[in-house]
């Protein structure tokens, strides 16, 4: 029997929700597999419903399938019951479209959306029937290539990791496509070491194999220095400089089993340059470049055509800043009218503007959610959180007076020079929201206020990557503090897994130790960490031990200036002393503006990547 | 206003999808397929589409329905046409007719399904110690609500697969509970909803059997 037909008829009415293992969904691509000469699988180390919502695959999948000579098919995480499934029956993981196993493609390539999915990459290889680390494989196997935010500190999974692509895809990814088929030429199979010896050429590409990490003596890191005569000193990221002429895929696959979101994705802008200090998306993904409301308009045709969703949304990483809204609004309105179909906003600015904007958008309203991310406005301005109390009261009583009766409020905890004010302060702020609320209450029924709380994750490449997150006993403290308060105000307080921020921020800004620690605590049986009712925290503490290294060193360490950070063998574009300035400045208390409706703010992006923010509106410098 | 009945497919791997996915399927498609739904009012518009009893996953239906209500007439055979070129794998569509303003919702006309469920050898050699005969008498003794929806039953045990029409919407009369009997009776658990297809959905009154598309009546 084939994989396929062992699949549908022994495999697939033995697990739950089998539609995401069928390949078959609408604008799927399913290419003669024999006959297409370079050959790539997206591997996605999640469930199927995450991946299906997330735009990169979106774009990379369209995009290498509209070349003849290339094809690429998914492959997401098999959820526990497949997995367990497939290795009673002694199956590979394979891919979705063809079922043919992850072994036969030229290419394996993982995004790393988030630290969390790494033991499920493991798992993924292991599925696949390859050993996990790249000196292991055999010379003739696929080239295993990963990208995605998590890889701007590749580090952790140097071993596993054949090549990292950091930064922007849409362009690299078919330099990488080309250079296999032409290493390739008409051969079963491209040996690995000779196209490491060729993508090493290739802008953005890190081949870890190619470095050493030094430590010194006492074992503290000292740097990462290339053993390899191609190998720059750092790699430094790719950014495509037009958007609006960039591909962007107008026939999105439609989900056929249930995803986290099923909507159309119109990506309005890219890059972010309001600075918040915590964010490693705002640093990444500069500068900002906005897409013209004539293509977007356009685009959001065919894409409505194309796919019968209900809803299209307007992605980017704070929509409201998009500088045409008042052109593209309301034509997009009209268009959507004869099919119904929904414009949705991913996340709302905290000002009533926004408010106004989005309550004039057709389409279902639950809950709307701002985030004023700290209590008060000295902690707001550490982290550079343009918003004030007013901007915030002023948005809610906006949002009540447009019909919302649910409000979600985001705040962090354990954020860098954080006292007891700023705790009681989002006490305080969430007090007032709720008084807000309750002049709004229908009959009894009084607005519904959710406050949600992550725990600081220092992030690489950030003003703050030296920073420490505090202990878990701290944290939990801190939680419970102002849990207590908020109660008090019969707002409902939900915090984010301690445990888990912890291990987050081992990885952020772990080394290339790490790597043992996650073939460990993978061999254990950790997968799927992101998600509760899977993590297994003390499988990862035994595994930390086992290795003789102290997790707590990882998360809370400060770092000095003159250390030596693992991941800056990662250009990303900012100068150090950019990220030095802004930490001082939050330490400080002092504000740094938006580059995009203020003076620059020399991070160095524009000029060492020779790029440079583009606004349809423009700006005068 | 115009009403309309689709006849439709789900088999080979669409079997696997949920009623639940079925249904944004179909109406995902509909949509691509410029069909001139009307939408109910208000802030989250939805068309408005009516479907038949819920085929469970895995199940395979060969003759299915919604009703749809139009915003104006179309040509039936066109739309067939445009509605299978934006349908998936497995999914089809095989008529599409105007109703009657008169004509009951499918909710209420439908009370009736067949099924046939394919046996394979592991069953044929166990069912030789006990006859089918015995195997639903038992059955009617333990689960009595089934009993009492359950119609009429064949059994082919040389082409292998057994036949049934029972009643629907009535409580403890479903599909999963005569596979769940079958399998306790027998000493099995292979009769899986993969092994299952609903070959018809019909309106019984009075001993006649109808069915939606009102193209033929039978005696019972």
């Amino acid at each position: 029997m084939t994989i396929e037909q062992l699949l549908i008829e022994k495999i697939l009415p033995r697990v739950r929700k089998p539609a995401q293992y069928l390949g078959t969904e609408w604008n799927s691509v399913h290419k003669d597999f024999d006959a297409v000469p370079v050959r790539m699988v997206f591997a996605f180390p999640d469930l199927y419903e995450v991946g299906m919502s997330h735009l990169g695959l979106q774009i990379l999948y369209g995009l290498v399938n509209q070349r003849e000579n290339c094809l690429m098919e998914r492959a997401f995480a098999p959820a526990v019951d497949m997995e367990a499934e497939l290795r009673r029956a002694g199956l590979p993981l394979f891919s979705l479209e063809s079922h043919r196993p992850l072994k036969d493609f030229d290419i394996i390539g993982f995004t790393l959306q988030y630290e969390l999915t790494f033991s499920n990459v493991l798992n993924m290889l292991d599925l696949a029937g390859l050993p996990l680390r790249s000196a292991d494989r055999q010379d003739d196997q696929p080239l295993v290539i990963a990208g995605g935010p998590a890889a701007y500190n590749p580090e952790p999974l140097a071993p596993f990791i054949d090549a990292f692509l950091i930064g922007e895809g849409e362009e690299a990814v078919l330099e990488i496509l080309d250079l296999v088929g032409e290493v390739k030429g008409g051969k079963g199979r491209a040996f690995r070491s000779q196209l490491l010896e060729r993508l090493v050429e290739i802008p953005g590409v890190y081949v870890p194999s190619y470095y050493r990490a030094e430590y010194t003596e006492q074992g503290r890191f000292k740097g990462i220095k290339p053993i390899h005569p191609k190998a720059p000193e750092r790699v430094q990221r790719r950014v495509v400089r037009d958007l609006d002429t960039a591909y962007f895929p107008l026939s999105q696959l439609v989900p056929l089993s249930e995803a986290v979101h099923e909507r159309g994705m119109l990506e309005i802008f890219r890059g972010c340059t309001r600075g918040c200090r915590f964010c490693q998306a705002g640093v990444i993904y500069r500068p900002v470049r906005e897409r013209k409301p004539e293509t977007l308009l356009a685009a959001a045709r065919e894409i409505i055509k194309n796919t019968g969703f209900e809803e299209i949304s307007l992605i980017s990483l704070s929509s409201l800043d998009y500088g045409a809204l008042d052109q593209l609004l309301p034509q997009l309105t009209q268009g959507c009218e004869a099919t119904r179909t929904g414009i949705s906003l991913p996340s709302l600015r905290v000002d009533s503007f926004s408010v106004k904007t989005a309550q004039g958008l057709p389409g279902r309203r639950t809950s709307v959610t701002f985030a004023p991310e700290a209590g008060t406005q000295r902690l707001r301005d550490v982290i550079n959180k343009g918003v004030t109390e007013e901007d915030l009261f002023k948005a809610v009583e906006a949002a009540f007076d447009a019909g919302w009766f649910a409000v979600k409020l985001y705040f962090m905890v354990g954020l860098p020079t954080e006292t007891i004010d700023d705790l009681k302060g989002i006490a305080d702020l969430v007090n007032e929201v709720v008084q807000i609320g309750k002049s709004y209450s229908r009959g009894k029924k009084r607005p519904r206020v959710t406050v949600s709380a992550s725990s600081f994750v220092p992030k690489a490449h950030t003003p703050f990557q030296w920073e420490g997150q505090n202990s878990r006993d701290l944290l939990k403290n801190k939680h419970e503090y102002v849990r207590e308060l908020v109660k008090r105000s019969r707002a409902e307080y939900n915090w984010h897994s301690i445990d888990t921020s912890f291990l987050e921020a081992c990885f952020a800004r772990g080394d290339r130790k790490l790597a043992d620690v996650l073939e460990a605590a993978y061999q254990k049986g950790c997968r799927f960490d992101g998600w509760s009712e899977h993590f297994r925290f003390s499988l990862w503490m035994e595994s930390f031990q086992e290795l003789g290294l102290d997790p707590v060193d990882y998360a809370e360490k400060s770092y000095s200036y003159d250390e030596a950070l693992p991941w800056e063998v990662i250009d990303a574009g900012v100068s150090r002393d950019f990220l030095i300035e802004e930490h001082q400045r939050a330490l400080a208390g002092k504000t740094s503006p938006d580059c995009r409706t203020s003076r620059c703010g020399k991070c160095g992006v524009c000029s060492s990547l020779k790029v440079a923010n583009c606004l349809v509106k423009g700006r005068g410098r | 206003m115009s009403r309309y009945r689709l006849e439709y497919m789900k088999k080979d791997t669409a079997r696997y999808l949920s009623h639940r996915e079925l249904m944004t399927t179909l109406q995902r498609a509909l949509k691509r397929a410029s069909f001139p739904l009307t939408y109910t009012k208000g802030h989250h518009p939805r068309p408005k589409l009516s479907y038949g009893p819920p085929l469970g996953v895995g199940v395979a239906g060969l003759r299915e329905y919604m009703d749809l209500e139009l915003d104006r007439q179309i040509s039936s055979r066109e739309y067939i046409q445009f509605l299978n070129d934006q349908l998936h794998p497995g999914i089809s569509a095989r008529d599409l007719v105007q109703l009657d303003p008169a004509d009951m919702g499918l909710g209420k006309f439908i009370n009736l399904a067949c099924y046939r469920i394919e046996l394979d050898s592991a069953i044929s050699s166990a069912i030789t110690t006990i006859s089918w005969e015995q195997l639903f008498n038992k059955l009617e003794e333990e689960y009595p609500g089934l009993k009492e929806g359950l119609l009429k039953w064949c059994a082919d045990p040389v082409e292998g697969y057994l036949e049934v029409l029972m009643q629907v919407g009535q409580e403890g009369v479903s599909l999963r509970n005569l596979l769940e009997a079958l399998n306790k009776g027998i000493g099995t658990t292979v009769l899986l909803p993969s092994l299952v297809t609903r070959t018809g959905l019909f309106h019984l009154e009075n001993g006649m059997i109808t069915d939606p598309l009102n193209k033929c009546t039978y005696l019972l």
